[in-house]
């Protein structure tokens, strides 16, 4: 072999990723050549250098930790007998938005366009249970509030509800009503509840309170916010949390 | 299988490689904060995705998601991750005096920086093949890309990290570094 067409080669037999018929020549050609032999003992030093030098970048235990908290909360949904099938009942409702939105110009009355809204936020909050997870996670109104700067036009009001029972758990940025939302999220016990926000101007507003799929959903509005609570917790329940957030 | 079973078989065998993981993404997003926040959505991914595992090697399962999260991620954060890319850790000096380093540590933070500046589709080719040592083959998978790209991109890549060590070290350093 000659060492043009071994020097394309030198990599490949250094990562023992030659063919076997071809390294035989290729390991004695570079016995009796020193140019190639020169240039694959740096390529070896090269990588040496890396394998014992390069700092490898270990996951903190904090990164651990949140990681299987994470993997937990995600798996509670798997679990939840009450809604044995989610992803079916999740592709319902998908379905039933969908649908909704395609007959939306043959319906044009107020109540309709509120209901759909309604809708919306209920297939906004069943899509995060399915799949899309917190943006931001903290239990921390003073890092959640400020998560939102540059994502969102506006800056949404965040209390922690912890004290009451109901801890937040973090944020993420969603859409409904054509407009992207700023979506605070809280637990109570295993429950999971969404509070939509957006600035009111100029948007139609979902009824007060919506039901559906079993989940329920409990707008109202303050100050210049648009606020929507969806979750699959009882009636009452949802609407103590309510109270709690409106005399904030 | 019960779900608890499921998370625990996810568990025992992806959590052993979060080291491999985050390695990557902290040197894809050069940035600890963004690869925490990339090595959790993929691993999220990764568990959603889990019914979807045939068996077989765990890390480049897991690593071809986390890669892809990470381009993802850069993608849709490039405004603020071109800033980011200008690793300042390893531009500013932390104080220490060159006189005082062995030539050892000017090596290793040499060798950091090239790494660093390589490229993103060189480095991921670098960090596979020399970290976490897989082959052409798994490179070529957890990429999306032919063997025979894996092939040109490590070559390529070790040609600039060769020329750029030796620009910052000087010429010493690989005669040095070679073992006899």
């Amino acid at each position: 072999m000659t060492c043009d067409e071994v020097k394309p080669l030198l990599n490949a037999h250094m990562d023992d990723e030659i063919n076997p018929l071809r390294r035989t020549a290729v390991k004695s050609h570079i016995e009796t050549c020193s140019s190639c032999a020169t240039e694959f003992e740096q390529l070896e030093s090269l990588r040496n250098a890396i394998r014992a030098e390069m700092p490898y970048y270990r996951a903190s235990p904090k990164l651990r930790n949140q990681v299987r908290v994470a993997l937990r909360s995600t798996e509670y949904l798997d679990r939840d007998t009450l809604r044995p099938n989610w992803r079916v009942w999740g592709a319902i409702a998908a379905g039933a938005a969908f649908c909704a939105l395609a007959t939306a110009p043959f319906i044009i009355n107020d109540r309709n366009q509120s209901q759909l809204l309604a809708k919306e936020f209920l297939s906004a909050h069943e899509r995060a249970l399915i799949g899309k997870e917190l943006d931001v996670i903290s239990s921390d109104h003073h890092t959640v509030k400020p998560w939102f700067n540059g994502k969102l036009p506006f800056s949404p009001p965040v209390t922690d509800l912890r004290s009451e029972g109901f801890p937040l758990e973090g944020g993420r940025v969603d859409y409904a009503g054509d407009r992207p939302l700023a979506a605070l999220v809280y637990s109570r016990r295993l429950h999971r509840i969404d509070v939509f926000v957006a600035p009111t101007g100029g948007q139609k507003a979902p009824p007060t309170h919506f039901e559906q799929n079993g989940y329920n959903e409990i707008s109202w509005k303050k100050g210049d916010f648009l606020f929507t609570a969806v979750s699959d917790l009882n009636t009452a329940e949802l609407a103590s949390f309510v109270r709690l957030l409106q005399t904030q | 299988m019960s779900a608890i079973k499921i998370r625990t078989e996810f568990e025992t065998l992806f959590m052993p490689d979060l080291d491999a993981a985050f390695n990557l993404a902290r040197l894809l997003t050069r940035n600890a904060h963004d690869a925490e926040d990339v090595v959790q959505e993929a691993y999220l991914k990764a568990w959603r995705a889990f019914s979807g595992f045939r068996g077989g090697a765990s890390r480049p399962w897991l690593l071809t998601i986390l890669r892809n999260t990470a381009f993802t991620w850069l993608r849709q954060n490039r405004a603020r991750s071109d800033r980011a890319e200008y690793n300042e850790e390893l531009h500013v000096s932390d104080g220490a005096t060159p006189e005082a380093e062995s030539f050892e540590q000017e090596r290793a933070r040499a060798l950091e920086r090239c790494v660093s500046d390589l490229p993103s589709d060189f480095r991921e080719a670098i960090v596979l093949r020399e970290m976490e040592e897989l082959s052409y083959q798994e490179i070529a998978e957890i990429t999306g890309v032919p063997r025979g790209t894996v092939m040109s991109r490590l070559s390529r890549a070790r040609a600039r990290l060769a020329e750029c060590l030796k620009y910052s070290v000087g010429k010493s350093l690989l005669a040095e570094g070679s073992p006899q």
